[in-house]
């Protein structure tokens, strides 16, 4: 097994909280020298320690906040958080990953992760500088918005550069679909990661520290750096990037990104991809969400920017600002087909001030909405509120039901999965979840989107490896259609060990190899991080670590919950209900084409094709012989 | 006679913290934003940025730039040549 000898980058300590206790102790970062950091060694201390039959809500539960290797240096667009914990929807692995401005403090408090178990009595939150961390009382947050929250911790602790990870209202409720909100903005979403720290009576953290990140070769690394700065502004997408920021570029109305728009969204709880150019106008032409955009905002050390932030200074929603409105943002309003700009924005805003993971809580709206349509729930059902397609009114107001779990709020909020349960009557058929998690994405336009969130560990998200437009970058030689299902899982399988990699490090995929700018690569990773570290990777090894990683999501998915080949199936809707409009009219997933492209992913990974289930000469070859015995205990092994 | 003084061009800057960090570098080749001349800080809630710039700048000696205006891509760092 390699053992990686450190030298620089990491703080080399671990912050362990024990809520339940009323304790913290720091140690030693003994699994470094193994997993480096961030999302793998989060990934491999909860499969080591984690018991297979603990659940989301028992107090063994962890929630583990994670820096990345680059994390607090100058590598440029080192700013991501790794929340990994239990899922709550599922009892799976649990995994979440946020940019901003917290991790590198967190760095300079002293910690490369901090592990959180147990439940408060009473809510607190922890306060955590230069090597040090308390449990504070809470009770005068508890109640607020994620706005209120950082607005009162930064005047009674009297430091506006303190940075926080708080929740809302949302988290505080036990919403399923509950997001970590960081920089008032960022929102930690999926896997409900709010959910469980509200579970767990943790209101926020709050860190701050002077402790000095050092590099092993401090001149090389800066140069190293610089080149990479450049790499990345040099992209001519960088440019429009920076000006309109990711939504602004990619969500205009022009011709250009007609095909993006319809490999992109799920309109009408997914019953649709097709949004007109006009209804697109209204969401991201002149008179369009953009016209709210005030300024843009960077994560911490990011030469790009895609974050902006906007103010709505007249009309019924006069007063709302704030930053954030994203790709994803859209995709929201489309699955009630709300096409309102200003409804749309008051949306995202008010997602980030409950602390509400708008992905998740979209999915079941938009299910409550086709509910109506079908005549399965009634205006009396759903607190007299009238949920026809487009109508913000009922949206934002369904949207505060939730997240306070008001009257018919309180029926959605444990996700679409358990609504349908209660409501039966058939709509579970259209109950859009991947292993038992809401899903926004789209399934049936782009095969490789939909490979990677079908079988990605976290559940229908589609940050493992997801594709949908041809990249500078993947496995050499290999073609690229995004509609076939021959093209698929090599690059998928590329992109999903490229990820692992961002994420061990804590680089951001706009800037490298998923979206947006497309610009540092593996190359670039294992240089920033020999230089940073001392150590000595290939690029091949850093893949590799990457592919390990990944194993360990799988790992903690099959021995705590048994996931099989049919978990890895993308939602019935997709093979059976034809897309209703637009150029890709008619169009579902081939069921047999979709099993051969699994089979093909299965080989890739060397995992057993009839359980997808991973084999014991697959994880030896990658040095996961103790991964092996895990599995080989509760008997989902293939020897 | 001029001098060589460091510009914030607010309305450029994007409060990314790299200009701070890069100081701290210069100072004493590590990273932490409280070695640094230069200070950011956020108000998310209002969308305001502030940058400052304390004595302990020296214009980057011995760097063929200041490392600030070079790490700046956003162009918000500027070097104003000044009479004295």
């Amino acid at each position: 097994m390699n053992r990686f000898k450190i030298k620089g980058g990491i703080t080399g300590k671990i912050l362990r909280v024990d809520l339940s206790a009323e304790k913290v102790r720091v140690e030693e970062n003994i699994y470094a020298e193994r997993w480096i950091a961030g999302r793998a060694l989060s990934s491999w201390i909860l499969l080591n320690e984690m018991d297979p039959t603990t659940k989301w809500s028992d107090p063994e539960n962890y929630l583990i906040f994670g820096a990345g290797a680059l994390i607090g240096t100058i590598a440029p667009a080192s700013c991501r958080t790794n929340i990994d914990t239990i899922n709550v929807f599922n009892n799976g692995k649990g995994s979440s990953n946020v940019g901003g401005h917290f991790s590198p403090e967190m760095k300079f408090a002293g910690f490369d992760q901090i592990i959180i178990k147990g439940k408060a009595e009473k809510p607190v939150y922890l306060f955590i500088s230069d090597g040090k961390a308390e449990i504070r009382d809470a009770s005068h947050l508890w109640g607020k918005s994620t706005y209120e929250t950082e607005d009162i911790l930064k005047k009674e602790l009297r430091d506006n550069k303190i940075e926080i990870a708080s929740i809302g209202p949302a988290g505080e409720n036990l919403v399923h679909g509950s997001a970590i909100i960081i920089d008032c903005g960022r929102a930690a979403g999926g896997s409900g990661v709010g959910c469980v720290m509200g579970d767990k009576k943790l209101k926020a953290i709050v860190v701050r520290g002077h402790n000095s990140v050092k590099v092993a070769h401090p001149e090389e690394f800066l140069q190293r750096a610089y080149e990479a700065y450049q790499k990345i502004i040099k992209r001519p997408t960088a440019k429009v990037f920076r000006k309109k920021t990711l939504a602004g570029m990619v969500y205009n109305d022009s011709e250009q990104f007609d095909d993006l728009w319809e490999m992109m969204h799920s309109i009408k709880n997914s019953q649709d991809v097709h949004w007109s150019r006009e209804q697109r106008s209204r969401i991201m032409g002149k008179e369009g969400v953009g016209k709210f955009f005030k300024k843009i905002q960077a994560c911490y050390a990011c030469p790009v920017g895609c974050q902006p932030y906007s103010e709505i200074n007249e009309g019924k929603f006069k007063g709302s600002k704030g930053l954030g409105y994203w790709i994803n943002s859209v995709m929201w309003s489309g699955k009630m087909d709300v096409t309102d700009p200003e409804a749309s924005l008051r949306y995202h805003l008010r997602a980030n001030q409950l602390g509400l993971d708008g992905d998740d809580s979209s999915v079941v709206m938009s299910w409550a909405f086709e509910a109506y349509e079908k005549g399965l729930l009634t205006k009396e059902d759903v607190d007299g509120l009238i949920l026809t397609w487009g109508n913000s009114d009922a949206m934002l107001e369904l949207q505060e039901k939730i997240a306070s779990r008001d009257g018919f709020g309180d029926f959605l909020a444990d996700g679409v999965v358990a609504a349908a349960k209660k409501l039966g009557k058939g709509s579970e058929k259209f109950a859009i979840n991947q292993k038992g998690q809401d899903t926004l994405d789209p399934y049936r336009v782009c095969k490789g989107w939909s490979l990677a969130c079908a079988t990605s560990p976290i559940a229908g998200r589609h940050m493992r490896g997801s594709i949908n437009i041809p990249i500078a970058f993947g496995p050499k030689g290999v073609k690229f259609n995004p509609y076939s299902y021959e093209d698929q899982p090599p690059i998928v399988f590329w992109e999903l060990r490229a990820k692992e990699i961002e994420d061990i490090t804590g680089i951001c995929v706009y800037v490298g190899t998923w979206s947006g700018v497309y610009a540092l690569e593996p190359s670039d990773y294992v240089e920033l991080t020999n230089l940073a570290l001392g150590i000595n990777l290939t690029e091949e090894d850093f893949m590799l670590l990457g592919q390990k990683g990944y194993n360990l999501e799988k790992a903690f998915n099959t021995i705590h919950v048994g996931f099989k080949r049919e978990d890895d199936l993308p939602h019935r809707r997709f093979f059976e209900d034809p897309i209703l409009s637009g150029p890709h009219k008619g169009e579902t997933l081939n069921k047999e084409k979709y099993n051969s492209m699994l089979d093909a992913f299965y080989e890739l990974h060397g995992w057993d094709k009839e359980t997808s289930w991973q084999t014991r000469k697959t994880l030896e070859s990658l040095g996961l012989s103790d991964v092996a015995e895990k599995l080989a205990e509760v008997g989902r092994l293939i020897e | 006679m001029s001098t060589k003084i460091i510009k914030h061009i607010d309305d450029r800057c994007y409060a990314c913290k790299t200009c701070e960090l890069v100081c701290s570098f210069h100072h004493n080749k590590v990273f932490q934003p409280s070695k640094s001349s230069i200070s950011v800080e956020r108000d998310h809630l209002n969308g305001i940025w502030t940058w400052t710039l304390n004595d302990s700048c020296d214009n980057c000696e011995n760097e063929e730039e200041p490392l600030c205006v070079k790490f700046c891509l956003y162009n918000a760092i500027v070097i104003k040549e000044e009479e004295d």
